[in-house]
Formats: C-alpha cells, structure tokens, sequence
C-alpha cells in the first residue's frame, strides 16, 4: 500500500466502522472479540502496530499476505502470546491465563497438531478431557459427527488424508462447545466437498451465536465465508467490514461496470461522453465502462438507454470481487 | 421404513434423528485436565496402546528394578531361609533395602531417559502445545502434569520393587508382628528415598527433553550428560587425594539421589559426605531444572 492509501483509509476509519454491518453497526453493544490499540513486538520485528478492531458473533475472516500479523492476532486472541502494549478482550475478559475463558474458544492451529498414534475418537475425547468435560466420548462422538467423521472414528489419525486430519482439529476444537472459534487456515487440504461441507459448518454455528474468526489468504475461500474481513497488511490493520462496503470506500480508483443491454454501440457512445468516463468497451450484447464517479455513471445509465431507446438487462459491477479489494490494499 | 425394517403405515410419523444436541455433561476444572495429561503421560511412557515395540523396553527396565526383589523372595519362597545360610548376613539382608537404590540407579535413569523423552518431545514435534494450552492448561500446568506423569512412572520402579522387598521380608519373617514393628521406619525410608529418586531423574529427563523435538536426541543427550558427569565426579574423587574431593560426588547425578536414601535409610552415604550435603544437592538440582525447564515453556508458547 502506497502512502496515499494508507492515510485514505486512515481518515475514514470513524466512517468506516460505524457503518460496516457486521461490526460496530450490529454488535457494537458486545463484541465478542476485542483489540484495543495492540502493539506486539519480538525484539525489533514489529507483528503488529496499533491494531484496533471489534468483531461479533458471525463469521469473520482475516486476510493478509504472509507475515502481514494474522498468526500473531490468532496467538493473542487464544493467550498463546501477551501484547506489548494495548489490550485484548474476548468475550468481556482479558484472555492471557484466563482458564476459565478458554472454556469458550476453540482452537484450530496451522500447524500439524495431531498425535498420528490416536485414533480420532481417542484425540477429540483427550481434547474434551482438557476442557474439563466429565463425559468425553460422548462429547467427542458429536464433535466428530459435526465434521462427518463418524465412519472414521477408530481409525488412527496417522492414516488420515491431510484434509482428514483439518477436520479432526476442527472436531478437537469444537468438543466443548465454544462461543468464539479461533480458526487458522482451517481448509488447508480438504476437497472442494470438505471444503464446502466445512463453510456450511462454519455458518451453521455462526448462526447459532458463535464467534468464528477464519485466517485464511485464499480469497476465494474468503469470500464464500462471508462477507466481513479484516484485512491486515504489515502488521497493521488496513481495512475491516464488509468488503464490498470497502470496495465502496476505494473511491480513488475507478469502477469497472457491466451494461448487458440492447444496443451497446449507441448506449457506449453516450456513456463515453459522461465525465468520469475514463474507458468503454463495446461487447456483441454488453458494455464495459470504466468511471471515477459512480453516482452520475448511475444516473446517466437509464438516461442513456432512454435516449437510444435500448432495454437494459442488467447494469453490474466487475471489480467488487474480494480479491480486486485485497489487491488494492496490499499494493 | 425404520431401522426395524417395519413399513411405517399411512398418516403415522416417527422421529429417527433429532440431529446434533448439545453437551450437557458435568464440566470440571484445571484438576480434570491435568489428571487427563498425566494419565496419558503415564500410558505413553509404559507404550500402553502403542505397538509392542513401544513396550518391550520400559517392561524390560521395570522388571529389571524388580529382579533383585523377586529373586530374594523368590529363593526365600521356594528353598527357605537355608538357602542364604552360608553368608554371614542375616536373611533379610542379602539384599539391603539401603543398597536397593544404588542397585537400581542406573535402570531407573534409563527409563527416565526414555519416559521424560516420550512424555515431552512428541508434543513439540506434532506441534500440538497449542491446543493443550487453549484448554484449560497454562504453560506451567502442562509442565507440571507431564512432571507429574513421569515422576509416577518412576514411583513404580523406586517405590514398588523395594516396597515389594520389605513385604515380603515381613511376611517371611519368624514373627512378622515383631518384625514389623522393628522396621516401620523402613516403610518411610522406602517411599521418600523412593521419591526422591524419581523426582530428582525426573527434573533432569525433563529439563533435557523439553529443548528437543526428538525423542532419540533428548535421551542420547541425557544419558551421555549423566554418564559424563558421574564419571568425572567418580574420577575426582578416586583419583584427587584431597578432603575436597570427596565432595565431587554431589556433582554425580547417580549419586546423589542414592545418597539421599542411604542417609534416609541411617546408613553411611557414598564416600562419607554428610547426608544433608546429598539432600541439599538434590533440591537445588531438581529446582533448577524445573526452573530451567519452566523459562523454556513459558517462553515460546508455540
């Protein structure tokens, strides 16, 4: 991110967060996850510079190339590390050596995390053992029905496929039932079924009032997950909310849009006179039209089509993809 | 049609599956877990529901410590007193409760070798600390549980085969009730010398296995750091002609546990060193490891 971006999006942080359903909009009343101006340091690497966000229940994703500060955001929320100054909150309460809160979150690391000698039965009951639950396998039998691993229950984990073993950790996680899911690359290996098995999951909890927080930096993924991101780019936090609401915000760069319409070469040749035009393809059934100013394209448009006496099929944007966002703010 | 295979008549319903439900279960606490982290130490080390291979070893070591006990009683048994008649010992010390621990040192700390090796290196070399410490386990609890666990598989090899002894010395004694009440404080002697053995190889097992992702490394590394040291410390003292030199023994991780149960035992430590210099050699080692061992943990989480 260039400079000028960085102090764009800084000046419409207030705006931004008031406005972004999801977040300060929906559940400003009890975030369920909380960081309030948190720095974090490791000698003179810089993870994390002043972030500060609060989500709720839902489905949120964190977004951010490699070494942006996502794993040291996931460390903080689960107590694995202290901030170097600021404060984390989940649910209401600080999170380091708070036994009694890690009863409420859920843990999938990145990393391996599975014991190859287990069965699965026997991983999730140890899991279910260490939160303190009195009957572990009936808790580990739900939590391996939840990921559809019922037929693999006594299997040893050793002879799991990699996306097995990302649902075995997922089942871990969610043994005791947590409120808030702290999620790291959960879909790293599954299969385009696992994979949309998974998200329904992560939705059908969200649904139910858990906090789920997804790292992830496959925006394709991302995307299906929902529409709420966080989007960390060197240490720092560059954008938060819904994305296509970013996408609204990025109003230094021009917006690409579809008019699939009767007529096109007539409709172009008007459009490409409006101001803030700044490029018109012409298609056998549509038109592509660049333009800096949204609101006279919006109007100009119907107007345009009047004029020629063109029906119009759809008018749609072409660049409020996730990825066309996270582009712009890691650039 | 339902799992009976019974056609299910027209305008009737039947339920087959009210989906997922919720835990309802009692929760526990901070103690529920250990107790789970200590259990599975335990069964790790023993190679409980691991293949064969993993339990030939720790059951060859634990017989190994239980041989002197069964052999004694086991000839008292079969041949009587008589068959110890020739040595000028009395029959119930052939074998010495107080020599038990310098007989069983050596298995004892290969065991340690291999039980602190399993109890702490799998978990770092499957990356799996971060789901123990987002249970209900800080850093320091986790450690004291897996402490714990291998300070139990210990207990079984310092407390059982010497204990087994001191029975069966009972039992076979002429007047068991008299015997008995002359040697009670052997009881005591037995699980403190006992302990103290176990928690003191167990610190060191620990302390070395806990900076190593590799089971092989971690136990190479202590055996070698305990054969290394006992035998400088031997040499010192054998070889320097000095009052000091003796004290080189406190530095002998073989020693200085056994010097604890002999002092326990009342009986003269290995070459004359107060008994008190063997305990106070034996808290501050065993604290410093834990300490050491402590630091690394809480350092880096995962």
């Amino acid at each position: 991110m260039n400079g000028e971006g960085k102090i764009l999006l800084e000046a419409q942080k207030t705006a931004r967060i008031a406005a972004l359903p999801g977040h300060a909009g929906e559940h400003a009343a009890a975030p369920t996850i909380t960081l309030d101006h948190v720095s974090k340091w490791f000698g003179e690497k810089v993870a994390l510079s002043d972030v500060s966000f609060a989500i709720g229940p839902g489905v949120t994703t964190l977004l951010g190339p490699n070494g942006a500060g996502k794993s040291t955001v996931l460390k903080l929320l689960t107590g694995q590390l202290r901030p170097s100054s600021g404060t984390v909150r989940v649910l209401g309460q600080p999170v380091i050596d708070n036994l009694p809160l890690y009863r409420r979150i859920g843990l999938v690391p990145e990393q391996e995390s599975v014991y190859g000698f287990l069965t699965l039965r026997e991983f999730v009951e140890l899991a279910a053992r260490l939160h303190g639950l009195a009957r572990p396998r009936e808790a580990a039998l739900r939590a391996i029905a939840l990921v559809g691993l019922n037929d693999a229950a006594e299997r040893r984990l050793d002879e799991f496929s990699k996306g097995m073993r990302q649902r075995a950790k997922i089942a871990q996680a969610l043994v005791h039932e947590p409120e808030v899911l702290i999620l790291d690359e959960p879909l790293t290996g599954a299969d385009p079924r696992q994979r949309l098995e998974l998200i329904a999951l992560f939705e059908r909890l969200a649904e139910q009032g858990a906090t789920i927080l997804v790292s992830t930096h496959v925006l394709a993924e991302a995307e299906r997950m929902g529409r709420n991101v966080l989007v960390l780019v060197d240490g720092k936090l560059a954008a938060e909310g819904d994305f296509r609401r970013i996408r609204d915000l990025m109003n230094d760069r021009p917006r690409r849009m579809r008019v699939r319409c009767e007529r096109p070469r007539e409709l172009a040749a008007l459009l490409v006179r409006e101001p803030g035009t700044s490029e018109v393809r012409v298609q056998p059934d549509a038109i592509e039209v660049e333009t800096a100013d949204l609101r006279a394209f919006a109007l100009a448009v119907p107007r345009a089509a009047r004029t020629v006496g063109a029906r119009l099929y759809a008018v749609e944007p072409l660049d409020e993809s996730l990825e066309s966002v996270f582009r712009y703010l890691v650039e | 049609m339902n799992d009976g295979g019974a056609v299910i008549g027209r305008g009737e319903g039947r339920i087959l599956d009210r989906g997922y439900q919720h835990y309802e279960g009692r929760r526990y606490g901070v103690p529920w877990a250990m107790r789970a982290v200590i259990l599975g130490t335990v069964q790790r080390s023993l190679g409980f529901r691991r293949p064969t291979s993993a339990k030939i070893f720790p059951l060859f070591l634990l017989l190994g410590c239980f041989a002197p006990a069964l052999i004694v009683l086991g000839v008292r048994l079969l041949v009587g007193g008589q068959a110890f008649a020739r040595r000028s010992v009395p029959v119930d010390q052939v074998v010495p409760l107080w020599r038990y621990f310098d007989l069983i040192a050596t298995l004892v700390m290969v065991l340690t070798a291999l039980a602190a090796s399993e109890a702490l290196c799998p978990d770092r070399r499957q990356r799996v600390l971060p789901l123990y410490y987002a249970s209900l386990l800080t850093p320091r609890l986790y450690l004291a549980a897996r402490v714990a666990g291998v300070v139990l598989v210990l207990c079984v090899a310092t407390i059982l085969p010497p204990l087994l002894l001191w029975t069966g010395n009972v039992l076979l004694a002429d007047d068991p009730w008299s015997y008995l009440a002359g040697h009670i404080g052997q009881f005591w002697a037995i699980l403190g010398a006992g302990f103290a053995l176990a928690l003191f190889d167990a610190a060191i097992g620990c302390a070395v296995a806990g900076f190593s992702e590799r089971k092989a490394y971690a136990a190479g590394a202590l055996l070698g750091g305990v054969i290394a040291l006992t035998t400088v410390a031997e040499t010192t003292w054998r070889s320097v002609h000095a009052d000091w030199s003796r004290y080189a023994l406190l530095f002998a991780p073989l020693r200085v546990p056994v010097g604890v149960g002999n002092w326990l035992f009342g009986h003269t430590t290995p070459a004359a060193v107060a008994g008190a210099w063997y305990l106070a050699a034996l808290v501050v080692v065993t604290i410093l490891a834990l300490a050491i061992i402590e630091r690394a943990y809480a350092a880096v989480r995962f």
